[in-house]
């Protein structure tokens, strides 16, 4: 009998009581897995969404510009608008390739879904490289590209005349569908900018600008110049990489205080852990009595009951992980119903170095916890654990 | 011997065991009471700090209106400022009663390691500040060459009013006109001088930091802001606005605290179960006997419950006695977090709050007590004593 297969004796003594402890371990560690595969997904997720934005620098109005950010990326009714004249001004600033005019608006349709209108010009598909479009780009007014989404849920063909879901009356004809993109452009609706600024009310204005760089490394000075042209005074410009790095340091900032939380958790699922080894040892005293009469020294009693812990952790650690990975859907739509800037693409990310981290955890957290009953069992004494029949 | 006394004894047998299972519990408990005077602690003194404040909105730099606002209130530099244009437009709105511009400026002192914080002020902030108090020497400036000190600037400077006070970095010389009273601020650590001299120590003329504004009556909120908002280079920040987004914010962030504060209470009363129910296992004799020199079911059921509660219990008063005295620590921890932390404490233990937690630590002890004490209920005397 190896030494493992000793140490895994104690299922079948107590199968109860070991059961309990490794779910303990195996919750300490889904808290841990998942909460890594979150930090790693929510920055993947925002990195992506910037890209497939497709533009360097984001000009919007005045107002929070993490707000706008957000708005221009998920589509939303705008509270505030540009005015076109700015176009030309940012389009004269040195240094910018193109810059896209955006009119966005969203509705909602009588069956309580939100349709999301965009208006823009052929311009857009400079910054937006990775479409593939079935059919044609709106050419005239009353032309309208759907996202692949928008498409399939309308149940929209090429060159059909819809009527627009959210506005009233209103018909359009399909000229092209998007192919799946897996970002929120699959679920806008894509008309002519005159067009869409007409079908809402609000001529010569604008939701956002998108622009584009010749040189992304010429950010600031490109941000710098657009500040400083007349408009600038008007409108918030909003440079896209800074976006990003403000949001990984908040997320950054947080993952401090919840890996203490997590360290929390840890700490008392070790607790647990010692304890029942612990309990093991003294209903065991007279086993490991006898095991020492017979030859055993203090080291193998030490490394059995060490074992012994190790196991039931990394046992913990891999139930949490399966769980937690089975369960991440869940805490996925849990997680995202409350944050403010939530990316499209999957939230919980795991990577393997990530399972390896929460088993390294679970090796370490067995190993410290399994410290202070495998010193209680290493100093039964043989012939005092005998003669009472081990009772202390 | 009542079935106190004898739980108490039951514990008290097997110290270690115990006492580690109450550790586990404790800490639980601790983080649990930690995250609830937190968040109610924070909400009460944002409030009471904006309130103090007696402005209702700020016009501030293009950018992100809440982090500028947030940077003006606690005293840190921004990056963008505002043509002083602004203030004479709001200054123009029928709306605004007050208008008091500011312009805030870090000046690095590289050879004392640190970063001294000039704000520029003009008569208008002592009417938005009515709290201000000096400890020494002058209220106002009275002349353009005029320093007033917080106290810790005034400290760390070692000047008391009517000293002299020179500025190696920017060149100028100072009359210390004035020294306020520790107020428990950010105000503690600055050195204000007038505006002018502020706009020509730092080559800012005609610009702002931020501009603070008191509405005649907080009614016209609405409309103010919307005339305001036109106003070229400038936007504005309600506070209330402001308030709700960071209450968002640290909502959002402690609804995570606490969904893994709840991992931690979850983990320790697997600790609970595993502890009671080695106690019935390991007494099986003892409670066969006592069955059989006439206990009664209930009354083995209720020894069990009884040690469950005690348990529990002292985990939970342990925990708060934890969070009372790791507290202060942990509130400079969260407070590096948290866009806006308001001065003062944020955490506010109250005595709801310590009964809830202790409460819910022997709530949800006496279940995971419910199937030991089952078992040892069920328990046949006779079996048990001949399986001896």
């Amino acid at each position: 009998m190896t030494w493992i297969e000793l140490s895994l004796k104690e299922w079948q003594r107590r199968p109860l009581r070991t059961g309990v402890t490794t779910a303990g371990v195996a919750i300490a560690i889904a808290a841990l897995f998942s909460l890594l595969a979150f930090q790693r997904g929510y920055r993947d997720g925002v990195r992506n969404e910037l890209d497939r934005l497709g533009a360097h620098v984001l000009v919007a109005p005045k107002g929070c510009p993490y707000d706008a950010a957000s708005m221009a990326l998920h589509g939303a009714s705008w509270p505030c608008y540009l005015k076109q004249t700015y176009l030309d001004e940012v389009r004269a600033v040195r240094g910018v390739a193109t810059a896209a005019p955006v009119f966005m608006a969203a509705v909602d349709d009588a069956d309580g879904t939100q349709a999301v209108y965009v208006g823009v010009e052929t311009n857009i598909l400079a910054l937006k490289r990775g479409w593939r479009i079935e059919g044609n780009f709106p050419g005239r007014d009353g032309d309208l590209l759907a996202g692949a989404e928008a498409a399939r849920r309308n149940g929209w063909q090429v060159g059909s005349t819809v009527r627009l879901p959210g506005l009233r009356e209103q018909t359009g004809r399909v000229t092209g569908i998007l192919a799946a993109t897996r970002g929120a452009d699959d679920a806008f609706i894509y008309l002519r900018l005159a067009d869409a600024q007409r079908r809402f009310n609000h001529p010569g204005e604008l939701t956002h600008i998108l622009v584009r760089l010749a040189d992304p490394n010429d950010l600031d000075n490109a941000v710098a110049q657009l500040r400083g042209c007349d408009a600038g005074l008007a409108m918030n410009v909003v440079p896209l990489a800074h976006v990003f790095h403000t949001i990984q340091s908040l997320v950054n900032s947080t993952r401090l205080l919840l890996g203490c939380i997590a360290l929390v958790a840890l700490l008392v699922a070790g607790t647990g852990v010692s304890n029942t080894i612990l309990m093991a040892v003294a209903e065991r005293r007279r086993d490991i009595g006898v095991m020492r009469a017979i030859g055993a020294s203090r080291r193998d009693i030490f490394r059995l009951i060490w074992l012994e812990t190790v196991q039931v952790c990394v046992t913990g650690a891999v139930l949490g992980v399966a769980a937690a990975s089975l369960a991440s859907h869940a805490v996925e739509t849990w997680v995202r119903s409350r944050l403010p800037f939530a990316p499209t693409d999957a939230l919980i990310h795991w990577e393997w170095w990530i399972v390896a981290a929460s088993l390294a955890c679970a090796v370490i957290l067995g190993s410290v916890a399994g410290f202070l009953p495998a010193w209680h069992a290493a100093s039964v004494s043989p012939t005092t654990a005998i003669r009472t029949g081990g009772r202390t | 011997m009542s079935i106190l006394r004898l739980a108490f004894q039951n514990l008290v047998h097997r110290p270690l065991r115990n006492i580690l299972t109450v550790i586990g519990l404790a800490v639980a408990i601790a983080v649990l009471v930690c995250l609830s005077a937190f968040g109610h602690g924070y909400q009460r003194a944002l409030g009471a700090e904006l309130d103090r404040m007696g402005l209702q909105m700020m016009l501030v730099p293009l950018g992100c209106p809440y982090d500028a606002a947030a940077r003006v209130l606690k005293g840190r530099p921004l990056e963008n400022s505002l043509p002083e244009s602004a203030l004479e437009a709001a200054r123009r709105d029928p709306a605004v009663a007050i208008a008091a511009p500011l312009l805030m400026v870090a000046l690095p002192r590289p050879d004392a390691g640190r970063a001294d914080m000039w704000v520029g002020l003009d008569e208008t902030a002592l009417a938005l500040k009515p709290w201000w108090r000096v400890s020494a020497g002058e209220k106002w400036f009275s002349n353009d060459d005029s320093v007033i000190l917080g106290c810790d600037a005034a400290e760390i400077e070692l000047r008391s009013p009517g000293e002299l006070f020179f500025s190696p970095e920017t060149g100028r010389k100072f009359r210390v006109a004035g020294v306020l009273e520790r107020s428990g601020t950010s105000d503690d650590s600055l050195f204000f001088v007038p505006l002018r001299t502020a706009q020509q120590m730092f080559n800012q003329s005609n610009r702002l930091t931020a501009i603070a504004i008191r509405l005649r009556d907080p009614a016209l909120l609405h409309e103010a802001s919307v005339r305001l908002q036109r106003i070229p280079g400038a936007q504005v920040v309600t506070l209330t606005e402001m308030m709700g987004t960071f209450l968002n914010l640290v909502g959002m962030v402690r609804t995570l605290l606490f969904s893994i504060a709840l991992v931690a209470i979850t983990v320790s009363v697997l600790g609970v179960f595993n502890t009671l129910l080695t106690a019935v296992v390991e007494r099986t004799n003892e409670l066969a006997v006592m069955r059989a020199i006439g206990a009664s079911r209930w009354q083995i059921v209720g020894l069990i419950t009884t040690e469950a509660l005690l348990l529990t219990g002292a985990g939970g008063i342990a925990g708060v006695l934890l969070a009372l005295a790791a507290g202060h620590g942990i509130e400079n921890l969260v407070k590096s977090f948290v866009p806006l932390a308001p001065d003062g404490t944020m955490m506010s233990p109250t005595a709801p709050i310590l009964f809830q937690s202790v409460l819910a630590g022997v709530v949800v002890g006496v279940l995971a007590g419910l199937y030991p004490a089952w078992r040892a209920g069920r328990l046949q005397p006779a079996e048990a004593l001949k399986a001896e």
